[in-house]
């Protein structure tokens, strides 16, 4: 430290060295606090570990099974859409207050916002994602040839 | 056990991390939500603006028993509860204690004759470190009762105790 500060001295004249050795300092006691404090914690805090301690926390129930379990992958399109709707409408909500005042210029900047997510949407729609067990009918045309062509080369 | 704790004999050093530790621990103790019977009303007014419990620092009540530092029993402990307390108690971080608040988890209390299903006395279960009677106990009660639990950590050492080691080992040797 005293080093330090008779460096700091030395070259006093020059600020930029001056302000440099001051980040220099910060960030070394930025860097050595944390982990200095976690190593006094390490010699001060109680260690005893059981199994009980480890198991997820059920208000004291025998817990039965594992937390760790698949879910349905269907999910992940329900929470994209809630998403893209969530976001949609908490865009809209003051966009629509806002809107006597906005004019032609409001509309035309909400309908950019608007039409990507609304082809997004016609698509998920047309596509049979809207269903809980994707429709048959919009997977066959997707794909190459007629149920009856896919079925002749079997 | 920690690192620090029966290590070193009592020193300036180590009586101010006691100072420290038990400072900080005796003023933070943050409860376990643990109301099981009627005795939990009387808890819920102690935490309300009237009494205060978070005056002494105790007004946090966890959900978890991570989080907790104190587990106040306050109502009747049935066998079925029981194992589930014990449960509770074991998921505890240490230091961790235990007030038994009320007769009933005194010692079976009202039910303590004819109660076929409840534990007479929470100290059949976990050990317990502040009984506070009552049937239910007044807030003011339970108040005392954590006064006396902040006496009892104000007092925690973490020196070795050369004497207690000596007893120890004369007692191992007859």
């Amino acid at each position: 430290m005293p080093t330090l500060i008779a460096a700091a001295e030395a070259v006093r004249g020059d600020t930029n060295v001056e302000l440099v050795l001051g980040i220099l300092l910060f960030l070394a006691t930025g860097i050595l606090v944390p982990f200095a404090i976690l190593l006094v914690g390490k010699f001060l805090r109680p260690t005893m570990p059981n199994p009980e301690k480890a198991m997820p926390y059920e208000c004291g129930e025998p817990v039965i099974g594992d937390s760790w379990i698949q879910f349905d992958l269907r999910f992940y399109i329900v929470a994209l859409f809630f998403i893209i709707f969530d976001v949609e409408i908490a865009l809209l909500w003051p966009w629509a207050v806002v809107y006597k005042g906005l004019g032609a210029y409001g509309l035309g900047v909400m309908l950019f916002f608007l039409v990507p997510i609304l082809v997004g949407f016609f698509y998920e729609w047309r596509f049979g994602y809207l269903d809980w067990v994707r429709s048959d009918a919009a997977h066959r045309e997707t794909t190459l040839g007629t149920p009856a062509a896919s079925g002749g080369q079997r | 056990m920690s690192w620090i704790e029966n290590r070193f004999e009592e020193g300036l050093i180590l009586t101010s991390v006691d100072w420290a530790l038990n400072w900080a621990r005796q003023y933070s103790i943050w409860p376990l939500t643990f109301g099981l019977a009627c005795c939990a009303i009387e808890m819920m007014a102690t935490g309300m603006s009237r009494w205060d419990l978070d005056r002494f620092g105790a007004g946090a009540y966890r959900a978890t028993p991570r989080q907790a530092d104190l587990m106040i029993v306050a109502g009747t402990v049935t066998y079925k509860m029981a194992s589930r307390l014990r449960r509770l108690y074991n998921q505890m971080g240490e230091p961790r204690f235990v007030m038994a608040m009320g007769a009933c988890t005194v010692g079976g209390g009202p039910y303590f004759k004819h109660g076929y299903h409840v534990v007479k006395g929470v100290d059949l279960v976990v050990p317990v470190d502040i009984y506070v009677p009552g049937c239910p106990p007044r807030p003011e009660s339970l108040l005392e009762g954590l006064m006396r639990l902040q006496d009892k950590i104000r007092h925690m050492s973490r020196a070795r105790d050369p004497i207690a080691e000596a007893n120890k080992r004369q007692l191992a040797g007859l």
